[in-house]
């Protein structure tokens, strides 16, 4: 059995229907992509995970443990992290409160070392631990972003178009340092992208998501080669 | 109960639904159909209150040439209304006539109280909206307290009786009258609704931004609703005054604010069946209570006031909890354009 | 009769104090909450009656019952925030309905304080309303002991709030929770119990203002509701937004009171005091319609705010 299973959930806010049957899986140490085009669900399907939509039917696995209705609040300590989209920040504390906050949640045997550690991935970010996190540039917010997540240590990540609005050089270094997270410290990552070509670059999975339902599921290698599906919903290839 | 009472007690109900009805319809064109948060209602209701208790003898000195002999109207109060209710004793219309004349006094004061209101309303969001307006509402009754040539200050004045004429039937007249003016304030209202402009106002409850981008004038939309409202308001006010005979600055945001949105919650907030739901409901049941309250005074070591406060939170908690879209949840509004049902 | 008397300014002071107490309590369950709280009310007038319980009938010194005042009122705001608030924003009602929920509250504790301060007069046989306590104080340098104590519970209120909330690990948890429930949710913050202890911490504060108000002025069950302008005033001129804007808030609003209309009044007439609650309407209403931020919103406070 694989380490997270998605099962044919049906999912949306209030009224609104948004996931339809939706079924994947991550197994341990992959790096799996979730593309589509924009209001397909996929940071539905995200909260979906963390209870931040409502769940109508269906099922979320993670190592062995049911988390369809598990509190939000419980989430991240069963060993999942979300790098939410937008709004992934605190703005009025400082990047070090940030950390520190994370980690002590968490609830990790130490954690100043897990706030270096993090800061080992993202050494930027070390000059501004004093600063207000909205004082950040959006390329370093995205940093601090994804360390607030990592300094958990957690053993799946969920990113969330962590490259949103990002100039070229920082998509390419976020993306880069996805994969590295996943190859070097075995984190199990889905990734939710619109840069198509650099996320299959390191996934070992992708989906493709369109109108709330799974319409392709398979290696990078199939869906590069499946030219109809790319053109209807992912435009040219993206650089 | 021998008869009589029960026809007093009654005729009573009545008025004071009639009255409640014509403020309520106040509040829900603000607060139901635009979605103001109207926490002030008190501010265009006591303005009518008091326009009555400052306007109404000396209207009535005014028409009827009554001989003030140099007496102040404060001082004076009892003697020149005494001298008027002679003349509204003596003749209907000399009665329907200085109400008239005091609806409009009511009617112009609650028209610029609204104005006022709608100042903070033009940029401010609910909730500081909602406090802005709650501090309007107590600044009119403080200045009924502090300025005695307004109103006589805390023992208030008393004000001529319109309804004189009707000598023993004085009660069933004044809730006859009450009754066919709440009954024109509700039509006028149902009739609003249906205009542009009360679509407008449900489109900036529902969706501002979108309302918005339709073109609409906003602010000069939401200033009618306010004024409209306070309008009413202020002629519930007056007519409450008149009804009861004299006015005290007693207007507090429980009476005319709190309890009011009671109501409109209770019948359901945005339909106006809703309003009337639950103004009547409301009374009924308070009535009832209130019957049943005194026979546990003396048996209760407090005052069975007190009884009255815990019911009505309790009530609000209870609906907004259980029951939020109150007994009459808002129906659309039909504008005669739905397809016919495919039954072909 | 001189414009400026010291004794003036020794009253403005408590009341500053007593007001910053009850303000800043406002904000903060504001900032947390997104809803300004009428039931701060009646927080104030139970905590005045707890501690005059804990006088009449056991005859405690009347500033040994302020921690009891504390915990009393923030216990029972956590009533108010779990049986009746967290239902209504679970299910995403609006300001406008929140802020009826807890003007509900106010209303249902005025009944049961009226109940109560009614049968405490029955049982005690002592008169429960128009309560003053003052000649209970203490007398230090010509000045009544309130004037210590109250000025000395807001600065240590004020530092124990500081250190609390920018300095431990709850504090981060809490104004995380301020700003993002969601992404505080995410990292594993319980916002709704730090959000409970904001409420008990607010309430806290309110109840220990109210077991003070019979010491300068006298307590009765409407004291709340004659306050409620003031502590909103308060908190508006302070910034709805800025925590420790309602101790400049409370200063203000007590210098504007009771100097200003004292000195006024002196120049112009006594009934000038008749008016004075409209001093707290009107300055809310101005700071609302010139600059809703307030005083902590203008730039020399951001500089030095967090």
């Amino acid at each position: 059995m694989k380490m997270f299973e998605i099962s044919l959930l049906n999912s949306g806010y209030g009224k609104l229907h948004i996931l339809n049957d939706v079924s994947l899986t991550c197994g341990t140490g992959d790096l799996v992509a979730v593309l589509g085009p924009n209001g397909s669900g996929k940071t539905t399907l995200l909260n979906s995970i963390f209870g931040f939509a409502d769940i109508f039917s269906g099922a979320i696995r993670f190592d062995g443990q049911d988390l369809t209705h598990l509190a939000s609040n419980k989430i991240s300590g069963r060993g999942v992290g979300y790098t939410m989209q937008i709004y992934n920040i605190f703005s009025a504390l400082t990047v070090g409160e940030n950390l520190r906050i994370s980690a002590a949640m968490a609830h990790v045997p130490d954690p100043k070392k897990s706030v270096s550690n993090a800061l080992e991935i993202f050494p930027r970010l070390k000059n501004f631990l004093d600063r207000r996190a909205d004082t950040l540039s959006g390329g370093e917010r995205q940093m601090l972003a994804m360390s607030i997540t990592l300094v958990k240590g957690p053993k799946l990540m969920l990113l969330d178009e962590p490259t949103g609005g990002l100039s070229p050089l920082y998509t390419s270094k976020i993306i880069e340092t996805a994969g590295q997270i996943n190859r070097d410290l075995g984190v199990s990552i889905i990734l939710v992208e619109q840069n198509v070509r650099k996320a299959l670059e390191v996934a070992k999975k992708a989906y493709l998501l369109v109108s709330g339902k799974i319409i392709f599921e398979g290696t990078p290698s199939e869906l590069l080669a499946k030219e109809d599906l790319l053109k209807l919903y992912l435009g040219a290839m993206r650089v | 109960m021998i008869l009589q009472d029960v026809i007093l007690f009654a005729l009573e109900l009545f008025a004071y639904i009639a009255i409640y009805l014509i403020v309520n319809e106040g509040l829900n064109i603000q607060l139901g159909v635009t979605g103001v948060t109207q926490f002030g209602l008190v501010f265009s209701v006591s303005g009518g209150a008091f326009t009555a208790g400052y306007l109404a003898t000396r209207l009535g000195v005014w028409v009827f040439h009554v001989n003030t002999g140099g007496l102040d109207f404060i001082n004076g109060n009892i003697v020149l209304t005494t001298e008027v209710n002679s003349f509204t004793k003596s003749q209907p219309l000399n009665g329907f006539f200085l109400l008239l004349l005091v609806l409009i006094a009511a009617a112009v004061v609650g028209a610029v109280l609204g104005i006022i209101s709608s100042v903070p309303a033009i940029n401010l969001r609910a909730d500081y909206l909602g406090i802005t307006l709650l501090a309007f509402g107590e600044i009119l009754n403080t200045f009924g307290t502090a300025y005695t040539p307004l109103i006589g200050g805390p023992p208030g004045v008393i004000v001529p009786d319109v309804w004189a004429w009707a000598g023993g039937s004085r009660f069933a007249a004044s809730t006859l009258t009450l009754m066919v003016l709440a009954g024109v304030a509700y039509l006028y209202i149902e009739y609003v609704i249906r205009t542009p402009l009360g679509r407008t106002l449900r489109a900036i409850r529902d969706n501002e931004v979108a309302a918005q981008s339709l073109g609409k004038n906003l602010p000069r939309c939401r200033l009618q609703a306010i004024v409209i409202g306070s309008v009413l308001a202020s002629m519930g006010g007056a007519l409450f005054v008149l009804y009861a005979g004299s006015v005290t600055p007693s207007f507090t945001r429980y009476t005319w604010t709190f309890i009011p949105w009671l109501m409109l919650l209770l019948g359901g907030l945005g339909s106006n069946v809703g309003t009337l739901v639950g103004t009547t409901a409301w009374f009924t049941i308070y009535d009832l209570i209130l019957y049943y309250k005194y026979a546990l005074q003396g048996v209760l070591p407090f005052d069975v006031v007190w009884l009255n406060y815990l019911l009505l939170g309790v009530v609000v908690m209870l609906i907004l909890i259980f029951r939020p879209q109150g007994l009459i949840p808002e129906k659309p509004l039909r504008t005669g354009r739905e397809k016919k049902s495919s039954t072909q | 009769m001189a414009l400026f008397e010291p004794i003036t300014v020794a009253q403005a002071l408590i009341f500053a104090s007593l007001l910053s107490l009850m303000g800043v309590g406002v904000t903060l369950l504001y900032k947390t909450t997104k809803v300004p709280n009428f039931a701060h009310a009646s927080f104030v007038t139970l905590g005045g009656y707890v501690n005059f319980s804990l006088i009449a009938a056991f005859h405690w010194n009347p500033y040994l019952g302020l921690p009891v005042a504390f915990v009393v009122v923030g216990g029972e705001s956590l009533l108010l925030f779990f049986l009746v608030l967290e239902p209504l924003r679970k299910r995403k009602s609006s300001v406008a309905l929140l802020m009826i929920a807890t003007l509900a509250w106010h209303i249902t504790l005025l009944g049961f304080l009226g109940a109560y301060a009614d049968s405490l007069q029955t049982f005690l046989r002592v008169p429960t309303r128009n309560v003053v306590l003052s000649y209970l104080d203490f007398t230090f340098g010509g000045l009544p002991g309130i004037f210590f104590v109250s000025i000395t519970v807001t600065l240590v209120a004020a530092v124990a709030l500081y250190f609390a909330i920018e300095r431990t690990t709850i504090g981060i948890a809490l104004r995380a929770s301020m700003e993002n429930q969601n992404l505080a949710e995410s990292v594993g913050i319980n916002t709704t119990r730090m959000l409970g202890i904001a409420w008990f911490l607010a309430a806290g504060l309110a109840g220990v203002a109210g077991a003070l108000l019979p010491m300068w002025t006298l307590l009765n069950t409407s004291s709340g509701d004659t306050l409620i302008a003031a502590m909103f005033c308060v908190s508006i001129v302070g910034g709805l937004e800025t925590l420790y804007g309602a101790f400049a808030g409370g200063v203000i609003l007590a210098l504007a009171q009771i100097v200003g209309t004292t000195m006024l009044a002196n120049l112009v007439g006594v009934w000038l005091t008749g008016y004075e609650p409209v001093v707290p309407l009107l300055l809310m209403s101005i700071v609302l319609l010139t600059n809703p931020k307030g005083v902590g919103g203008m730039s020399v406070w951001k500089r030095l705010k967090r």
